[in-house]
């Protein structure tokens, strides 16, 4: 088993109970997909329909690094997580 | 003859001379520089030589809406000034929104050029062919909002848009701005320059309209924008409803929102405090430019003891210059210190980091009591920053003097040791980004004409994920030079230019800006554009700008960071282990000058300025030996 911190903002932390972190198991060689889908198996319909469209594909706008880098950066969705991977979740943002 | 979207006339007011013309604006130069930015570096370049007094009337400030603002398309109410920068001695150019941008429109005109320097305080009052050169001696040692009140009842016009200076301009500090309404010309010190001409405020109102020169084609493009806008995932509701503030929330989670003089960047989440929630407790409404349907400026009063009645609009940047890179985790304070740099006309963030860079030297012992006017300048003390706004603004000797000219001048002051700790570059105080967790948009800082300046190359990619046009790890450095040159001409061709808000081209229109800019800009005025073409105004005006900026003395040793961002590693958060090591910067300007086709020495090359069609900067160059 791996455990992987999670950390969101805004309106993705409101819809998961408010917890801005989060420590996440998954099993040996999960991928982000994994981690996303074991999260909406937790918070319900609500955070599944913000983050993920009908094809099972991360919605415009919403942004997943992990340590620091964007999974588009990487293999996606089916980026592979390590224990102790840090995974950041954002709803869309703009501005500055 | 324009067939629309320009108004085809260029005012010129020399204040030493008194004498008001009318020209023509030159149908090659809208063509190779669309407006707004491009028409002022244009015109810097022409008639300015780098090595001017900033502050001496020869120096000009040349103000420029673009052919899109005063149109019906979408947020184009924008305005850049460009003059030679007295914080930089480089270009300086700023931006503003709001309802002054297409006033200048309304009124006959593209481009207003300021010359000279009045003997005494003046102001400008246009309208239409009207133009008046107006005793402002009463004026003068008023703040921003005074000052438009009374000109509006001066004038005998409620409507009229107004931009202005206050007590920091009139006493020349070097982070100076023009405020018009509550928005402003901010960063550079562009009011210091007004000040010196000794030009207190630009007060237009037009009765006219910008044409179109294809009102069906520009329809079209302008129905694909708004639509675009709709499907854009931020821009409705979350953008319009939180406004930049919500971006403390990513760039704190992300481990790049500066703290403490950048002495502690991750260490301390200061969403909790000044975050997007915090914040919107204290919303009394939203305010839209001209023509804008977004209107993201969230309006926010104060509360408690000290700060009631505070009332004003800071931005993401402000809740970084005035809360975390000082320390200070009261969103009172932000707002209150917030609306005391508009009153007084101070850019924010120069302010605010100047302010941090004495903060730090004050706890290491090389500022003392003695050298604060007794204020104790220890990181949070919320208090002390509004009190050296007012130092600052009024230029109160001691502490006033010593930080009211910012950053690089200040460390010069105090000399030894003091230069380490200073967050600037080029003299322009550092965005609230920490470019070491955000590699490319730091590079934009190091590289822009304009000094640290985060809206002349926004890298969104590295901030919001965007995928445009790839993907990008924030952390690494290879790739880095070539995507800064990328969004550095995107963002001059499709937003400084045209001129456009830059939170809806990356908001809605981020993979197709040139096109979209080309559509609008080609049917507003009919001069055919291509997608190319945008692009290349893009580079060109870059280009231009950086012989400018060599005319100014400036070299590749000037395109570099602080040595802090340099010598030291983030320690914790999301950017934890980062730093840019010079092996690193040299590695990210070899590529970006390639991809510029510039020589390693940062000069562009012959070859590179003749496919811009820039004789008159190849001349400078070669005058100066360099070429
Ligand atoms: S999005 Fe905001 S800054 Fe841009 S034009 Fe609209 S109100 Fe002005």
């Amino acid at each position: 088993m791996i455990t992987v911190e999670i950390t969101t903002i805004m309106g993705i932390k409101a819809l998961m109970g408010g917890n801005k972190d989060q420590s996440l198991t998954l099993s040996d060689g999960a991928t982000v997909a994994e981690a996303l889908d074991q999260l909406c198996k937790t918070y319900g319909l609500p955070l599944h329909e913000r983050i993920f469209n009908d094809a099972q594909q991360l919605n415009p706008g919403i942004v997943v690094f992990v340590n620091g880098c964007v999974i588009f950066a990487l293999d996606g969705l089916e980026t592979p997580l390590q224990d102790g991977d840090a995974v950041l979740i954002f709803p869309p943002v703009g501005g500055g | 003859m324009f067939q629309g979207g320009y108004m085809g006339k260029v005012l010129r007011v020399n204040l030493t001379t008194k004498k008001v013309s009318v020209e023509d604006l030159p149908e090659k130069i809208a063509r190779d520089y669309i407006g707004g930015a491009g028409f002022g570096v244009k015109y810097l370049f022409d008639e300015v030589p780098g090595d001017v007094d900033s502050l001496g009337p020869d120096n000009k400030l040349i103000f420029a809406p673009g052919p899109l603002s005063g149109t019906p398309a979408p947020c184009a109410s924008r305005m850049a000034v460009t003059t030679k920068s007295p914080l930089t001695g480089a270009v300086g150019m700023s931006l503003s929104g709001g309802y002054f941008p297409v006033e200048l429109k309304f009124a006959g005109y593209d481009v207003l050029i300021i010359e000279g320097q009045a003997d005494t305080p003046v102001y400008l009052h246009i309208r239409d062919d009207k133009v008046a050169i107006k005793n402002a001696e009463k004026l003068w040692g008023m703040d921003t909002q005074i000052t438009q009140s009374i000109i509006k009842q001066d004038v005998n016009d409620h409507n009229t848009r107004i931009a202005c200076i206050g007590q920091a301009g009139e006493n020349l500090s070097k982070m100076a701005a023009i405020i018009n309404e509550r928005r402003a010309f901010g960063r550079k010190g562009v009011g210091a320059v007004m000040g010196s001409k000794n030009l207190k405020a630009i007060a237009i109102r037009g009765s006219g309209q910008v044409p179109l020169a294809n009102p069906k084609a520009f329809e079209t493009a302008r129905k694909f924008m708004l639509e675009a806008m709709k499907q854009s995932p931020v821009l409705y509701p979350e953008f319009s409803k939180l406004g930049t503030p919500m971006v403390v929330d990513a760039t704190s989670a992300m481990g790049i929102f500066p703290s403490e003089n950048y002495r502690n960047t991750g260490e301390r989440d200061y969403s909790t405090t000044i975050g997007v929630e915090a914040s919107i407790s204290r919303n009394k409404g939203s305010e839209h430019c001209y023509g804008c349907p977004v209107g993201c400026t969230q309006l926010k009063l104060a509360q408690g003891r000290g700060y009631e009645g505070g009332m004003s609009d800071p931005e993401y940047e402000t809740y970084y210059s005035l809360g975390s890179v000082v320390g200070v985790e009261s969103v009172d304070s932000i707002i209150y210190n917030d609306m005391l740099c508009d009153k007084y006309g101070l850019d924010t963030m120069s302010v605010g980091v100047t302010i941090a860079f004495a903060m730090e030297l004050f706890e290491r012992g090389m500022l003392t009591a003695a050298d604060t006017n007794g204020l104790d300048l220890r990181f949070g003390n919320h208090q002390a920053v509004t009190q050296l706004i007012e130092e600052i603004a009024f230029r109160r000797e001691g502490i006033g003097a010593l930080l009211c000219d910012g950053s690089r001048i200040m460390a010069e002051k105090v000399g030894g040791e003091a230069g380490d700790f200073a967050m600037h570059i080029k003299g322009l105080e550092l965005p609230a980004y920490d470019p070491r967790g955000a590699k490319a948009h730091g590079l934009n800082f190091a590289t822009s004409y304009t000094g640290a300046d985060h809206n002349r190359g926004y890298a969104f990619q590295e901030v919001f994920g965007i995928p445009v046009p790839n993907a990008y790890d924030r952390f690494a450095v290879a790739g880095k030079g070539w995507l800064t040159k990328w969004n550095q001409d995107i963002r001059c061709a499709t937003t400084d230019c045209p001129t456009m808000c830059g939170f809806l081209m990356d908001m809605a229109v981020p993979a197709i800006a040139e096109q979209n800019t080309a559509d609008l800009v080609s049917s507003a005025s009919g001069i055919a554009l291509t997608k190319e073409d945008v692009g290349m105004v893009g580079e060109r005006v870059n280009n231009l700008a950086r012989v400018f900026n060599i005319s100014a003395g400036f070299t590749r040793a000037d395109d570099t960071f602080p040595k802090r961002i340099m010598a030291e590693t983030i320690k914790e958060g999301g950017s934890s282990g980062q730093r840019i090591s010079q092996e690193d910067l040299n590695l990210m300007l070899d590529e970006y000058y390639e991809a510029r086709n510039w020589r390693q020495d940062g000069v562009p090359t012959r070859q590179k300025l003749a496919e811009l069609d820039l004789p008159e900067a190849a001349a400078v160059l070669v005058a100066r030996g360099l070429l």
